[in-house]
């Protein structure tokens, strides 16, 4: 967990002060792509050693679908509820001109 | 990129159901928590360089940042809900949740620091929240309205299901998406570690 934040911030501070070094931003996304695939194949790894996860794979999946399918309800809900107010302000700010005549709300 | 990512899971897979000894798997412990910071420290970068997003955001109006919060906000209410109907532990439900469609980085998080079942349920869950929602962005976009369209893709707006909101929405809700995603994939790596160990 401290690690976490610590190599988070570590990255977003040194992003933040390379802007305009193309160069790093290339090369950190080459370490992010090699570590990802490492992590993946890890895990990969983990779960083929695990009868629990193999054997429950079915289950788990069922799972899986009932969470994704809430988080994006809950999503959609909240973002559809606030949309009046967040859309109203940004006619404000004079941005969204795009829509035509009667394509208005 | 997908298919690379399934390859490597599957890969491992396979070799860790019949070929790797189960004694070897410990030695592995201290490897991957050097990839896992490698690759957040990477991660970081990549986030903090974004000067073109942050540039973006100004012009839009500084209100549209609630978007994100609301997408997070709603995943996670989403996802407790979820895991009470299931019976899951809540903070299992909340951080597997907190992926936001990131599958890859949720799935590695959680089998590093929790567990490699939570692990797996982060990975599919994040998976078919990618699949759903490019399945609901062009009829959410239709029935609801453009922003609405933004939320269902979590932290994938800002790749993956970038080129379909483009074109169900319109140029200003792309932009939108783009910063919502950005906004949501650099609180993925905090909150789903903070929500675990709650």
């Amino acid at each position: 967990m401290t690690l976490v934040i610590i190599s988070m911030t570590i990255g977003i501070a040194v992003g933040f002060l390379s802007r305009g070094i193309p160069a790093i931003a290339k090369n950190a996304s080459r370490i992010t792509l090699f570590g990802l695939f490492f992590l993946l194949f890890v895990m990969g790894l983990k779960l083929g050693a695990s009868r629990e996860v193999l054997d429950n794979l079915g289950q788990i999946g069922a799972k899986a679908f009932i969470i994704a399918l809430f988080c994006v309800m809950g999503s959609v809900f909240l973002v559809q509820l606030a949309a009046g107010f967040i859309g109203r302000k940004m006619k404000e700010a004079g941005v969204e001109r795009q829509c035509k005549g009667d394509e208005c709300p | 990129m997908t298919i690379l990512v399934i390859m490597s899971v599957v890969l491992g897979a396979v070799l860790g159901r019949w070929l790797l000894p189960v004694e070897y798997m410990g030695q592995l412990d201290s490897l991957t928590t050097i990839a896992l910071c490698l690759m957040l420290g990477g991660i970081g970068i990549e986030l903090g360089s974004q000067k073109e997003t942050w540039r973006r955001l100004r012009s839009l109006g500084w209100r549209i940042v609630l978007v994100p919060f609301l997408v997070a906000a709603g995943s996670l209410g989403g996802a407790a809900v979820a895991g009470l109907l299931l019976g899951m532990p809540l903070k299992e439900a909340s951080a597997v949740g907190a992926g936001f469609g990131w599958y890859s980085l949720s799935g590695v998080l959680l089998s590093q620091i929790y567990s490699v079942e939570a692990g797996a349920l982060a990975f599919l869950t994040n998976v078919m929240r990618e699949l759903i929602a490019i399945v609901l962005i062009p009829v959410v976009a239709v029935r609801l309205g453009s922003l609405a369209a933004v939320a269902p893709g979590g932290a994938t707006t800002m790749d993956t299901t970038l080129p379909l909101i483009a074109r169900s929405t319109d140029a200003d809700t792309t932009v939108i998406a783009f910063v919502n995603g950005a906004a949501l994939s650099a609180m993925v790596p905090v909150l789903v570690p903070l929500l675990i160990s709650l």
